[in-house]
């Protein structure tokens, strides 16, 4: 039997899916333009703007079916959940643009130390897949899938550490190098954080515990 | 001031099964909500608590329940001093055909725990108590239904606290009253939840989560889930009470 | 046809049975009027030794408050206890049939049960006493029916929730549902009174006589009627219709005050009972 609060929560989803593809584009694109020294800012300010607005709008919607519905339960963890979904995304987003801000201003990772690109590129590919992760789980609800996020979690947070101390070990790289380095570095990591968090809420909102995935 | 055990409660109406081996304890000094579909059994539920079921012909009861260590279907208990110690508020607003006065006054008088100047002190306690002092201090002696359906509504509050009942029981007590009223007694019921353990009977959800410190779901004449408010509607441990909550049903 | 016309048929066929009432009522009033000129109130207060009608008049009274005190309390707890006590079953179906049929029953045969059982078993004689018992089987199911139906309309829930204070079923009933139905009871009561006041077969040969000497003293005294008189002088005196009108005036007009008295009782009573509104 569908509710009437059923309506606008698939609207939410909907909503948060479109989202969730949204910012994968983004941080891939400014990874991307990082690693390859292209200038991708306009695009992914474009693509963070629109998932600020759009988490606004998900604000406005939880809302609104608060006060209309009063939802309890798993409604009421739904909505709750959404919500902090759609700011952890459009954190994502931010994030994203602070990438392509580095690449813009600093210049890119092209001409640094081998060494350097590459475990950017790993890094970010982990990241990544941290992030499909999150948003497949938020789709279906699936806890099994949300659940597997600890593992890259656990990596991403040895890998961070790893080259931060490899950096101060080696120290040829130019200060730019080093300085955007460790900025888009500290970014990722940050990603890998707020994708555990929306897989911690994914598991909360289909069975009412909080966990901790780190 | 008295903790409810419930211990396998059974209560037939002629051939029919109405609540079925009930057993849980309401806390005292603490406001329960009784929910569940229409047809559950939860004013059937409540009338047992002050053994009003008695009254219908047809109607058979086993089981116990204990109020503060004494079962109150044991036969030597004294029907009319139970039904003092637990009040009880009904769905539709039922003052005498009475002065206000009188109508508080009935109670006090009947059990004659006071008289002459005493009463006239009970009646302003108890009108106090029941937030309607203020608003008819100065014509006690007009008839109870010169007052409005709330104001009735509390008289009747009044006239069950009036005779110092340890649980305060109510059978929907907002149903026919409009959200203003209903907002004031809502109100006062989470005051009286301090000093008295009130059971109410309700079909409204958010009332019972608004109003309440624990509740408890019945589902055709069994109980389903009792527990803490907050937790019970946050994240239900039965999946028929989550059912029922989010309306998939009922 | 519209429903406009249907409607004022209707209306009228529905209105001819009252106007035919109230043309014969006003009749009766007219042709009686003609006795208006036997009656003073000299006549009315002089003891029929001196030609008066007083103890016929108060004889009647004596009758009908003797009747109504006897009816009344029995009737009023036979009916509580029909109501609130009695198991539903058949024996309380049966009892509530037999009520029905009491009213039903001839007042003449009434007459006969009362001369049989009160004046010879019971040896009260031609009396007083006998004329009380004898009309109470009368009023009895009038007041036993009023007072099921006045308290019934009385809602269960002031009932209730005095229970729910804890008092008992008696204190409930008589603190609550009867003081609330008194009106019904009080207009059942003198409904009662209306229909024996004119009652002629059943005091025809229980209590009545055609002279006696002062008023009654005792239940034990036969006692003076104006129906029975009015009986008596057609029938077996063999007077003209015209000469009694006088009485039957009087008599008439008893009759029309408690019946008046009961639909104004029942007025004034109206605005003390809301929940019937």
């Amino acid at each position: 039997m569908s509710r009437m609060i059923d309506v606008g929560l698939e609207e939410l989803s909907a909503t948060l899916h479109r989202m969730g593809e949204l910012t994968y584009d983004a941080i891939s694109v400014s990874i991307d333009g990082c690693l390859h020294d292209t200038n991708v800012y306009n695009r992914v300010n474009e693509m963070s703007d629109m998932l600020i607005s759009m988490a606004d709008h998900v604000e406005d919607k939880t809302f609104e079916l608060i006060s209309r519905f009063q939802p309890v339960a798993s409604d009421l963890r739904t909505i709750k959940s959404y919500m902090k979904i759609a700011y952890d995304f459009a954190r994502y987003g931010r994030y994203a643009l602070d990438i392509s801000y580095i690449n813009e201003r600093l210049g890119g990772l092209k001409k640094c130390e081998g060494w350097i690109p590459q475990y950017i590129e790993e890094m970010s590919e982990k990241v990544l897949h941290m992030v499909r992760i999150s948003i497949e789980s938020l789709r279906n609800h699936n806890t099994e899938l949300a659940k597997t996020v600890s593992k890259p979690e656990q990596e991403v947070d040895t890998m961070y550490f790893e080259f931060l101390d490899r950096l101060t070990e080696k120290g040829h790289a130019t200060s730019k190098c080093i300085i955007s380095s460790v900025l888009i570095i500290r970014y990722l990591e940050r990603i890998a954080d707020h994708a555990t968090y929306i897989c911690e809420s994914v598991i909360y909102l289909a069975t009412g515990q909080k966990v901790v995935l780190r | 001031m008295a903790e409810v055990d419930i211990k396998k409660l059974n209560v037939w109406f002629k051939d029919n099964h109405v609540l079925k081996d009930l057993s849980f304890t309401i806390k005292e000094n603490a406001v329960t909500a009784i929910m569940g579909p229409s047809g559950c059994g939860k004013t059937t539920f409540i009338r047992a608590i002050d053994r009003m079921n008695e009254i219908i012909s047809g109607s058979r009861t086993t089981g116990e329940i204990y109020i503060d260590g004494i079962n109150i279907y044991d036969e030597n208990t004294n029907v009319y001093e139970l039904r003092r110690k637990v009040g009880m508020v009904f769905q539709k607003p039922n003052p005498f055909p009475k002065s206000i006065f009188e109508n508080v006054a009935f109670g006090p008088k009947i059990h004659k725990i006071a008289n002459g100047k005493e009463i006239d002190k009970i009646v302003e306690k108890s009108l106090k108590e029941a937030a309607l002092w203020e608003e008819v201090k100065d014509r006690l002696n007009d008839s109870a239904f010169s007052l409005s359906g709330g104001q009735q509504q509390r008289l009747c509050i009044a006239r069950a606290l009036a005779v110092e009942p340890e649980i305060v029981l109510m059978d929907e007590p907002c149903s026919a009253l409009d959200p203003a009223a209903t907002a004031k007694i809502e109100a006062l019921i989470r005051e009286l939840g301090e000093k008295y353990t009130v059971i109410i009977v309700t079909h409204n959800l958010q009332q019972a989560a608004r109003v309440s410190d624990f509740t408890a779901f019945l589902y055709v004449g069994k109980l389903v889930e009792y527990g803490d408010t907050k937790n019970l509607f946050e994240n239900p441990k039965s999946e028929l009470t989550e059912k029922y909550i989010t309306g998939e049903f009922g | 046809m519209t429903s406009r016309i249907k409607e004022k048929v209707f209306f009228t066929i529905l209105g001819i049975p009252m106007v035919a009432c109230l043309l014969v009522f006003f009749w009766i009033v007219f042709v009686l009027s003609s006795g208006i000129g036997t009656l003073s109130w000299n006549i009315l207060t002089t003891s029929v030794l001196k030609g008066g009608i007083f103890e016929m008049i108060i004889g009647t009274i004596y009758l009908l408050l003797g009747a109504a005190g006897i009816a009344g309390p029995i009737g009023i707890l036979a009916a509580v206890y029909l109501v609130e006590y009695a198991p539903s079953g058949k024996l309380t179906r049966t009892i509530d049939q037999a009520i029905n049929n009491l009213a039903g029953v001839p007042s003449i045969v009434i007459g006969l049960f009362g001369l049989t059982f009160f004046c010879k078993q019971l040896g009260l004689g031609i009396s007083l006493g006998a004329g009380w018992l004898t009309l109470t089987l009368m009023i009895l199911p009038i007041v036993i029916r009023g007072t099921e139906e006045a308290i019934k309309l009385v809602p269960t829930s002031f009932k209730e929730a005095a229970l729910a204070l804890g008092t008992t079923k008696w204190k409930a009933i008589s603190s609550m549902t009867i003081p609330s139905a008194a009106p019904g009871i009080i207009t059942s009561v003198v409904l009662g009174m209306a229909r024996v006041a004119g009652e002629t077969a059943a005091i025809l040969f229980t209590s009545c006589v055609l002279v006696t000497r002062g008023l009654p003293t005792t239940p034990l005294d036969p006692v003076m009627a104006l129906a029975y008189n009015l009986f008596v002088k057609i029938v077996a005196l063999g007077e003209p219709p015209e000469k009694v009108f006088g009485i039957a005036l009087v008599l008439f007009f008893i009759v029309i005050f408690f019946a008046t008295a009961a639909i104004v009782l029942r007025i004034y009573y109206r605005r003390r009972q809301p929940w019937l509104r």
